[in-house]
């Protein structure tokens, strides 16, 4: 019985799964409202009228530069009218962070600042870069929480286009 | 009768093999564990990309510490613009600051020494007062789950070293790792999610222990290749992927006892290895979270693993404004 005590205590002992208020696939998107690159406090639900892609990233991160080029290919690809595309720079507690990454890689989403507490564990956004897909119900399809290729990217916006 | 073909594949392995027999323990199998140190010679710059323009800029670039853990030598600096080295009043992280109104495209600032890297092991600090690493930064704050968690885990267990294992154990066997992310390292998330690199185990492992009552030290720096791995030279990026982050936490009698907690997860060859001891495939470049450089940065800074930038205020973006490279050249290692 000995192997049975030991396998009881070992399963007891692996870290238990907790029901968190975060984002889950298939659940409503969290909206908040945060500041943008002009200090307007907007919120940011009002951006979800259609399928929407919320692109986390921060200025350390090179791999989430990247993405930047995909995101404009796959505006011009599928339309500005059929998705929508904004940014949540998790560095920015204000408009001036927001500001300088925009003018300097070009990034002409919207994007706002998300150094907050309540929107990074809404979002559990504990690295970046994180691509949240939301349908046109605000409802969140996919959670991609690495680097991502275009194929990848293409596959997850028609599924939210659906 | 041998062909052509074959006597040329034969001529290049009597030359591979007699070159191996020349050279010195590089070509030969190495084992991780059994390393006692890498000696290499290290170049790390800072190129300028895209610079920003009108602005007023500092650069904050670490210098690795010297201590018994890494011996570092000759150390060199090369850049058009002045600097002063400093050191931040709480970590004691010494640092190169520059400050200037115009970068050029391509300009490079960059940083030169020899390091003989050992394995480290449990190391005493009389310098240290531990109580000093009991205090949570920002990111590593624990909630009531992970305090019930590891009563369960820990149960009446009170010698650290016996405590620490349960917990890095746990740990090994419960999270997944991620490698092509830039981390926050943030205990609670990390609780729920379970999944992260380096700084979500190392800050979910230093949450644990501190609940516990048990000092631990966050020490930081960039990752090379394995010695069993490693190529005379090479390169890696200094940046969030190839930053590394490990601990040490306080076993008594002001000794500090490594543990490696996502490097076991990647290497369950080395499990057992990396609670206590620390392989050669690093540089360690700064102590703690949550640092206030000298002079201080604008923004927050998680950590200070590689050169850190600011244009009035405003962090530069890595890979966009500038880029680190850090190359090598093993020297010798050491079995």
């Amino acid at each position: 019985m000995k192997w049975l005590a030991a396998l009881i205590l070992s399963i007891s002992l692996i870290l238990p799964a907790y029901a968190t208020e975060g984002v889950k696939e298939g659940a409503p998107a969290p909206t908040f409202v945060l500041p943008d690159e002009n200090n307007r406090n907007v919120d940011i639900g009002i951006f979800m009228d259609r399928p929407t892609i919320i692109y986390f990233t921060h200025n350390a991160c090179f791999y989430c530069t990247q993405l930047i080029l995909y995101l404009k290919r796959a505006q011009a690809k599928f339309g500005e009218k059929n998705l929508r595309i904004i940014g949540i720079n998790i560095m920015a507690k204000d408009q001036n962070l927001i500001k300088a990454y925009k003018e300097e890689l070009g990034f002409i989403f919207p994007m706002f600042a998300g150094n907050r507490e309540d929107v990074l564990r809404a979002y559990r956004i504990n690295y970046v870069p994180v691509i949240v897909f939301v349908d046109s119900k605000k409802t969140v399809r996919k959670v991609v929480g690495h680097y991502i290729h275009e194929d990848e990217l293409h596959r997850h916006i028609k599924n939210i286009m659906k | 009768m041998i062909n052509r073909r074959e006597f040329v594949i034969g001529s290049l392995m009597l030359t591979g093999y007699a070159a191996m027999e020349g050279s010195n323990v590089f070509a030969l199998p190495v084992n991780d564990a059994k390393v006692k140190a890498v000696s290499m010679k290290i170049t790390c710059t800072m190129e300028v990309l895209k610079p920003p323009r009108n602005k007023n800029i500092n650069i904050w670039t670490p210098i690795p510490p010297d201590n018994s853990e890494q011996k570092i030598s000759g150390l060199s600096v090369k850049s058009r613009m002045q600097y002063k080295m400093t050191e931040d009043i709480s970590h004691g992280n010494r640092m190169l600051f520059f400050n200037t109104d115009k970068l050029t495209a391509g300009e490079t600032i960059t940083m030169k020494y020899t390091m003989v890297r050992r394995t480290a092991d449990v190391v005493e600090d009389r310098g240290e007062r531990p109580e000093r690493h009991l205090e949570p930064s920002e990111w590593e704050r624990w909630d009531d789950n992970i305090a019930r968690y590891v009563d369960s885990l820990v149960v009446k267990e009170s010698d650290p070293v016996r405590i620490g294992r349960k917990i890095y154990d746990a740990l090994i066997d419960s999270l997944n790792y991620i490698h092509e992310a830039c981390g926050r390292g943030v205990s609670i998330l990390m609780f729920e999610e379970k999944i992260g690199r380096c700084d979500e185990f190392h800050a979910l492992f230093r949450s644990m222990m501190m609940y516990k009552k048990i000092p631990v030290k966050w020490e930081q720096g960039i990752a090379l290749p394995y010695p069993s791995v490693i190529k005379k030279s090479g390169e890696v990026e200094a940046d969030c992927i190839n930053a590394h982050s490990w601990v040490k936490f306080h076993v008594g009698d002001n000794k500090w006892m490594p543990v490696d907690v996502s490097e076991a997860k990647r290497r369950p060859d080395l499990r057992d290895f990396y609670f206590g001891k620390l392989a050669a495939n690093r540089i360690k470049m700064s102590n703690g979270r949550g640092i206030t450089l000298n002079p201080p940065q604008k923004s927050p800074m998680n950590t200070f693993p590689y050169t850190y930038a600011e244009a009035d205020g405003m962090p530069l973006i890595y890979g966009h404004n500038y880029k680190n490279r850090m190359k090598y050249e093993a020297v010798k290692i050491e079995a």
